[in-house]
């Protein structure tokens, strides 16, 4: 019994997807759906496992994840440097804030043909536009990390006539950390939605241009499987975001 | 650490905001350390003996006079590495081992690896905490994460040791044993230290003299002596000069201006000043 | 809008030279460069595109074929801009932009009528456009191909819009009939009476092609084109009309042509992939493959204007050219 209480989350996890299948099919089944309006979670699989087999899922699952790590990787950088600058010059950020807010509230349909116009349509490109809905929240708790660090602990590293390498290598780094970390986490999962969004919008190819496929093919369980897929993807992506916060934060264990 | 440490503060005041409309905290303070002593610093809430304190650190400036530390300018001294700071909080590195955050400022000046750990270990020793060398901050009650930023603060061995209200947050019985720490330190490496505290039974306790300051805008009004035997003993606080000795620093307070004073500050709420400290060992 | 530009700047320069650096092997400097909006993702409906790229029917003409794919790409205003040299467009957008002054000019038809339709369930026996009234309709939405197309059906029919109850079902057309949330959707002639059949469901279909006149898909280029390079144009033309062409005559051929180019309509949904090739064809087939009728031209702007879709008068005959068809 001890040995379940222990490990009663690895049991739950499966317990409730179990539920949530069992349902679907009951609902289903009940309401006699055609399998293009919803199909049963068999139909899925079965879907799902064809055309793993026959490479489509896979070359789709494969550029998506390209533009997803590649828009990620964009957002990354942008966000950490420019929120590090934003972070220490409280002028900048008040002049500059307004535009970065403003971004995020443009719909990327608004302006559709003036990225088109400017850098045509392709991966590369995806992944920039996704890398656009990416970076708020990786800026914005950049800033965050940075700014929530006590004045004391800068005196501190004053008192040592510390350079500027060493505050941020010592003390601004580790301390924003966490918070950082948060930001990444969101961005992640962003990074995947920005991808399918512009991929659904004007791609030949990834899950997004999967997704519209099989619609047009009405093809229901397509559709779902590459949803799952997506789900799936992201889902992972996410636990690699934890598991490096677990490393490069190790200390925090000892709270727990 | 045979050199002569003397600090000299010559007619500082300090000014917060403008001249016309913003808080003024030190009036004209003249004050010389001596090398090697245990000074202490006392005065009511608001006196500005922490700017005091941040002004040879160099992380303030004075507005008018000079501060001078073994000859040179406070910022030529902090960039020599001459004095240590403790703050009122511990300011520990919490993604930082015990040992890690001791090592942090020999890290910064460039100390190799092998010595900074002897160097730490060494420090550890001094404040009886080798234990806890793997240990985090997060682990470790308040007081004795002040004693290791006490260690830290020694790590590359400053002439001066530089504390604000350090055992400020802690309760009357860890103060005591904390105080009894820091004289064996102090005992061992006789740096000089300058001690901000609002006790006065602390500041007699350690002290080789007292220092007091008026209430804002603080100047100095007294300077008083503590002939109390070093080492002190266990039972100091029996000792009938103690007694006289608290209340002269006492009286000295009550009579640093007055005893209630309502100062207008410069975002116009009043703040008022009460010079009455409790000290539960006089009662 | 400066600094949003100026943020956009800074990423899409890393973008650029990533892109440069991924940019497809160099073709021979011989090849020119065209680039069609196409207006969908990649389709079985663009098998004769795939015919002419497997037979080499642009390369042979000395042109490289870019395809921009996409629902969002908006033909009309890249191609109108000179951003992009040809695009897949109906008629009815063609005379719509030109009332707007853009310079879009249709050289060659590709379906011979507009590819709208009306579907309903056999049992509603909705057989002409009067029998809908009193009915509901559902519009993937009041704008767009689907849209034109239900106005020039109701315009030729003399059936006032408001006679008819509409709504708007986004794409949700197969669903909404099939679940009986309306009576009859609007949708492409080739797509949703292809799917509602395999789905095994017993239809009624009203082909707008068949009441209205209103011209439908072809090729668009701009003025520009025209002027400075007639004879890309003239190639462009002459590939695509033969690979129609072919794709009339031999639909396996086709059909192989675009599983090579589109594995994915191949997979679980190829019956479903050949079903609207075969209904495709007869969109493509004609005694005179790329032509149309300077009446149906004349028919569709006295529509287009009388439905309020063109605000300012033009000659029609500036929108439109069969010089370049065989």
């Amino acid at each position: 019994m001890r040995l379940v209480r222990k490990n009663i989350q690895y049991i739950l996890i499966p317990f409730a997807l179990g539920l949530f299948i069992l349902l679907w099919e009951f609902i289903v089944s009940v309401n006699q759906y055609p399998s293009f309006i919803l199909p049963t979670p068999g139909q899925v699989a079965a879907a799902w496992i064809e055309n793993w087999q026959n490479g489509i899922i896979p070359r789709h699952l494969g550029l998506t994840l390209f533009e997803v790590g590649l828009g990620f990787g964009m957002a990354l950088t942008f966000a950490v440097t420019v929120g590090y600058l934003l972070a220490k010059s409280p002028l900048l950020e008040k002049i500059v804030s307004p535009y970065i807010v403003a971004t995020q509230s443009i719909p990327i349909i608004a302006i559709a043909p003036l990225i088109i116009i400017w850098i045509k349509t392709g991966p590369v490109q995806n992944a920039i536009i996704a890398a656009l809905i990416t970076f708020f929240p990786m800026l914005v708790n950049t800033i965050v990390g940075i700014r929530n660090i006590r004045a004391e602990y800068r005196e501190l590293m004053r008192s040592y006539a510390a350079n500027r390498w060493q505050v941020f290598t010592k003390l601004e780094v580790p301390a924003a950390l966490p918070v950082f970390f948060g930001g990444v986490r969101v961005g992640i999962t962003l990074s995947v939605i920005g991808v399918v969004v512009v991929e659904l919008l004007w791609a030949d190819r990834g899950l997004g241009f999967l997704l519209n496929f099989a619609r047009g093919q009405l093809d229901t369980p397509l559709l779902f499987a590459t949803v799952a897929t997506l789900s799936a993807m992201a889902i992972s992506l996410y636990i690699v975001v934890v598991l490096l916060e677990r490393i490069f934060i190790q200390w925090r264990r000892s709270m727990q | 650490m045979d050199q002569p440490t003397h600090i000299k503060i010559e007619s500082v005041s300090k000014h917060y905001g403008n001249p016309r409309d913003g808080v003024p905290a030190l009036r004209d303070v003249s004050l010389e350390i001596r090398a090697g002593e245990f000074l202490s610093v006392i005065g009511p809430s608001g006196c500005g003996k922490s700017t005091l304190l941040k002004m040879i650190a160099d992380l303030l400036s004075p507005s008018a006079g000079r501060i001078t530390i073994n000859g040179k300018t406070p910022q030529a001294a902090r960039r020599a590495r001459e004095c240590g700071v403790v703050f009122q909080s511990p300011t520990l590195m919490e993604w930082r081992s015990i040992e890690a955050n001791i090592a942090l400022p020999l890290e910064i000046v460039g100390t190799p690896s092998v010595e900074r750990e002897q160097r730490a270990r060494e420090l550890l020793d001094l404040i009886r905490l080798r234990d806890f060398a793997a240990r985090y901050p997060r682990e470790l009650s308040t007081g004795m994460q002040q004693l290791v930023a006490t260690a830290r603060a020694l790590a590359y061995r400053p002439s001066i040791l530089l504390m604000d209200e350090p055992f400020g947050s802690l309760d009357e019985m860890t103060r005591e044993r904390l105080g009894q720490e820091l004289l064996d330190v102090w005992e061992r490496t006789r740096v000089t230290i300058v001690f901000v505290t609002h006790s006065v039974g602390e500041a007699v306790r350690l002290s080789d003299r007292v220092v007091v300051l008026s209430a804002r805008p603080g100047h100095v009004t007294n300077v008083i002596d503590i002939d109390l035997p070093r080492p002190r003993p266990a039972d100091v606080r029996a000792l009938p000069r103690y007694f006289e000795l608290l209340r002269e620093v006492r009286a000295a307070l009550h009579s640093s201006g007055e005893v209630s004073q309502i100062v207008a500050s410069s975002d116009s709420h009043v703040v008022e000043i009460d010079a009455r400290l409790s000290d539960p060992m006089t009662r | 809008m400066k600094k949003f530009v100026g943020l956009l700047v800074g990423l899409v320069v890393s973008g650029l030279v990533a892109g440069c650096a991924s940019a497809p092997t160099p073709t021979s400097a011989a090849l020119t460069q065209v680039s069609v909006v196409m207006g969908y993702i990649p389709h079985v409906q663009f098998a004769p595109w795939y015919l002419a790229e497997k037979k080499g029917y642009f390369a042979a003409a000395g042109i490289k074929v870019n395809y921009n794919w996409g629902f969002e790409l908006d033909g009309v205003k890249l191609v109108g801009a000179n951003q992009a040299d040809f695009a897949m467009l109906g008629g009815d957008q063609v005379l719509q932009a030109r009332g707007q002054n853009i310079p879009l000019v249709y050289v060659a038809n590709y379906y011979n009528t507009f590819p709208i339709s009306l579907i309903s369930l056999k049992e509603k026996n909705i057989t002409s456009p009067k029998d809908l009234i009193g009915k509901k309709v559902g519009l993937p939405g009041f704008y767009g191909a689907t849209y034109t197309g239900w106005r020039a059906m109701l315009y030729a029919s003399n059936i006032k819009e408001s006679d008819i109850q509409t709504q708007d079902i986004g794409f949700t057309q197969v669903a909404a009939l099939t679940q009986g949330l309306v009576d009859a959707v609007a949708g492409y002639s080739n797509n949703e009476p292809v799917q509602l059949k395999l789905a095994g469901k017993d239809i009624n279909v009203l082909n707008v092609g068949d009441y209205s006149k209103l011209v439908g898909i072809g090729l668009v280029t701009n003025e520009k084109m025209l002027a400075e390079k007639p004879q890309v144009v003239q190639a462009v033309v002459t590939a695509l009309m033969r690979a129609m062409q072919d794709t009339v005559k031999n639909p396996s051929e086709a059909m192989d042509a675009t599983l090579t180019n589109l594995p994915e309509a191949g997979g679980s949904t190829l019956k479903t992939t050949q079903a609207v090739l075969d209904a495709t064809i007869s969109l493509w087939k004609s005694s005179r493959v790329g032509f149309v009728d300077p009446a149906d031209w004349s028919v569709s702007y006295k529509f287009m204007k009388d439905a309020g879709f063109i605000k300012t008068d033009f000659d029609v005959t500036t929108a439109y050219t069969n010089k370049f068809v065989p």
